[in-house]
């Protein structure tokens, strides 16, 4: 069976600054993966030519066994969709019309959305949980109301792969959960391929069967949670100490970082960090 | 795959499943244009009743007879002078309506405007350059001012898109920088022309200072072609100009072109602009108020806002005109003042009285 997607020596520079280096990452059908790594390790690089709209200078990406470059942007768009680190909101559109507008792939030029593009796009809409959103303006919608619109505007493309770029990055808890659950459910609804960019590995490892961990433009590891999510490998790839511990509920690895703050409130003394305020 | 359906009450059970294309307004849009039209055909120096200008209308409409009930003097001014301008004016009023309206979208940005990328300078200059050379401005009657503005102002467009081609990619504000600067400098080059050469500089001035006076049928008729490839162009890509208001990189994963679509949409708002330039001289106003102005009414999509501005533009224009020669009788205004005074203030009503309810 061939990978959904695969990276072979992908290598790429901006201006001649390296962002990745000999990536070489098979994704097969089904799985879902998350990408972890610090600011700047080259994640949102990596989606962007994984999900072939951006040409890297060196190494071949195949979708479906098929090389990107062989493919016109709306062959692509109907097998790989999707969804932007800070999505653009357009001014004046309705949920459903953005949501519509993932139809693009499947319509020629002269061609508008017909009834076969609209059920898509409710369909996309009902499994998102943003149907009840159809007609309001996407700007007077929440954040994470939002996010599951431009989910549900990826899957109105009716891809076999789903790509995202740090999908829960500024939601609060609840919006980052309801994000994330419903990419679970649309992966399993409709047997997509995941590949996501997190940067809470935390939550990464809860939702993902794989996570690569991604550094410098290059892969330092990858594997299960269990595997890659080790103490000392993200306290050198974050730079800063780590702890890692299962969840309670979950038995996912948890990440906590240290930090610099005394540990317990019975070693706080008043002075060390009030620098002799007055009491 | 099995289709859900949407639960009723919320999204509706009712809800249409195709694109509510707004045809009777579209409909009762036209109308208002050609009522608009025939009623400023029949005022001037001599009024002439609308109902008279519309059987003159008709009886040049080859399979419609009329009964000739009017002095042949009035033939003369509605279909010889007046008419000829009122469409004139329509026509280059709906193409700069319809390049503005791209314009703003390509750039997803209400206050982009037809000129905006160095068409109204490189237009000037072309018209300067032929002023200055000593020779004639005219062969056989037919001037070349227009032709030569025409080149210009694709000329500069052209140059500034070569500057903003780089690496493969056109970054939109470095376009529009690239248009000012080569703006700048063909205006510069316009004003040392006219200070070296010191040429008779009245043509250039009435020109710039935009009209329809002495418009003819084979005016409108010569920039027709241009107009109706650019308009029609435009409208085959205003779906994916919608698309492209997700922002250029999420344009391209849904599968948009997104290079060859501003190449095209420059191209034709370019072809469109140049051709209504070469003819009518810079009328300001028409191409940033019509489209801003269809939009706080009636919506972003592109679809319903290429037409709906560009009758607009169309309506505004022909009315601009009437007062331009009606006003100051017998002198005539330069219809770019009568367009900033008017639009002006109509623009200002509009963002006043209904931004709030766009954002």
């Amino acid at each position: 069976m061939t990978a959904a997607l695969q990276l072979s020596g992908v290598s790429h520079a901006y201006r001649g600054v390296a962002a990745l280096s000999e990536i070489s990452l098979t994704v097969r059908r089904g799985e879902a993966v998350g990408i972890v790594g610090p600011n700047g390790a080259g994640k949102s690089t990596l989606l962007r030519i994984g999900s072939g709209i951006l040409r890297g200078d060196e190494g071949a990406v195949l979708i479906n066994g098929n090389d990107v470059r062989g493919m016109g942007p709306n062959e692509r768009a109907r097998i790989v969709a999707a969804v932007p680190q800070n999505p653009t909101v357009p001014d004046g559109f309705r949920a459903l019309d953005v949501v519509l507008m993932g139809r693009n792939p499947h319509l020629r030029l002269l061609q508008w959305e017909g009834r076969r593009d609209f059920e898509t796009a409710l369909a996309a809409m009902s499994l998102t949980d943003t149907e009840q959103f159809a007609d309001r303006p996407l700007k007077s919608l929440s954040g994470g109301e939002r996010q599951r619109v431009f989910i549900a505007r990826a899957l109105a493309q009716e891809p076999e792969v789903l790509v995202l770029d740090e999908p829960t990055a500024h939601l609060d808890l609840r919006y980052q959960v309801e994000v994330m659950d419903t990419i679970s459910r649309v992966r399993y609804e409709r047997g997509l391929t995941v590949v996501c960019a997190m940067h809470d590995v935390t939550l990464a490892a809860q939702y993902f069967d794989r996570l690569v961990v991604l550094a410098g433009g290059r892969i330092r590891a990858a594997g299960t949670p269990a595997e890659v999510l080790r103490a000392d490998l993200l306290s050198e790839v974050f730079g800063t100490e780590v702890v890692v511990m299962p969840h309670p509920m979950a038995g996912t690895p948890v990440a906590l970082p240290i930090g610099t703050r005394p540990r317990t409130s019975a070693s706080y003394d008043g002075r060390a960090v009030g620098k002799g305020e007055p009491r | 795959m099995e289709i859900e359906v949407p639960r009723p009450g919320l999204a509706g059970p009712s809800r249409a499943l195709s694109v509510a294309y707004p045809w009777p307004r579209l409909a009762v849009a036209a109308a208002a244009v050609a009522v608009i039209g025939v009623v400023a055909a029949g005022l001037g120096a001599v009024n002439i009743p609308p109902g008279t200008v519309a059987s003159i209308v008709a009886d040049h409409i080859p399979w419609i007879e009329t009964e000739r009930a009017w002095p042949e003097s009035w033939e003369t001014i509605v279909w010889e002078l007046r008419l000829p301008r009122v469409v004139l004016a329509g026509i280059v009023g709906a193409a700069l309506a319809a390049s503005g309206a791209t314009y703003q979208g390509l750039f997803r940005n209400p206050l982009a405007d037809p000129y905006l990328i160095g068409v109204a300078a490189g237009a000037g200059l072309g018209a300067t350059v032929v002023l200055v050379s000593g020779g004639p401005v005219s062969y056989w009657g037919i001037s070349i001012l227009p032709i030569a503005a025409f080149a210009g102002a694709i000329g500069a467009v052209a140059i500034a898109y070569a500057i903003a081609r780089r690496s493969g990619g056109i970054p939109l504000t470095t376009l529009v920088l690239a248009g000012v600067a080569v703006a700048s400098i063909a205006g510069a080059m316009t004003s040392l022309l006219m200070i070296r050469a010191n040429p008779d500089v009245r043509p250039l001035l009435g020109w710039l200072l935009g009209g329809f006076v002495g418009a003819r049928w084979l005016t409108a008729g010569t920039i027709l072609p241009y107009l109706a490839v650019g308009i029609a162009g435009m409208f085959l890509y205003s779906r994916i100009l919608n698309v492209l208001q997700l922002g250029e990189e999420e344009a391209a994963q849904v599968g948009v072109d997104v290079e060859r679509t501003k190449l095209v949409l420059v191209v034709l708002a370019t072809l469109s602009t140049a051709a209504a330039v070469s003819v009518s001289g810079l009328i300001g106003f028409v191409g940033l108020v019509a489209p801003h102005a269809a939009r706080l009414l009636w919506g972003h999509d592109h679809r319903t806002l290429l037409p709906m501005a560009m009758a607009m533009g169309a309506g505004f224009l022909i009315l601009a005109d009437l007062a331009a020669r009606t006003v100051a009788r017998p002198s005539e205004l330069p219809v770019g003042v009568v367009t900033a005074f008017c639009g002006a203030p109509f623009f200002i009503y509009l963002l006043v009285r209904l931004g709030r309810h766009a954002r």
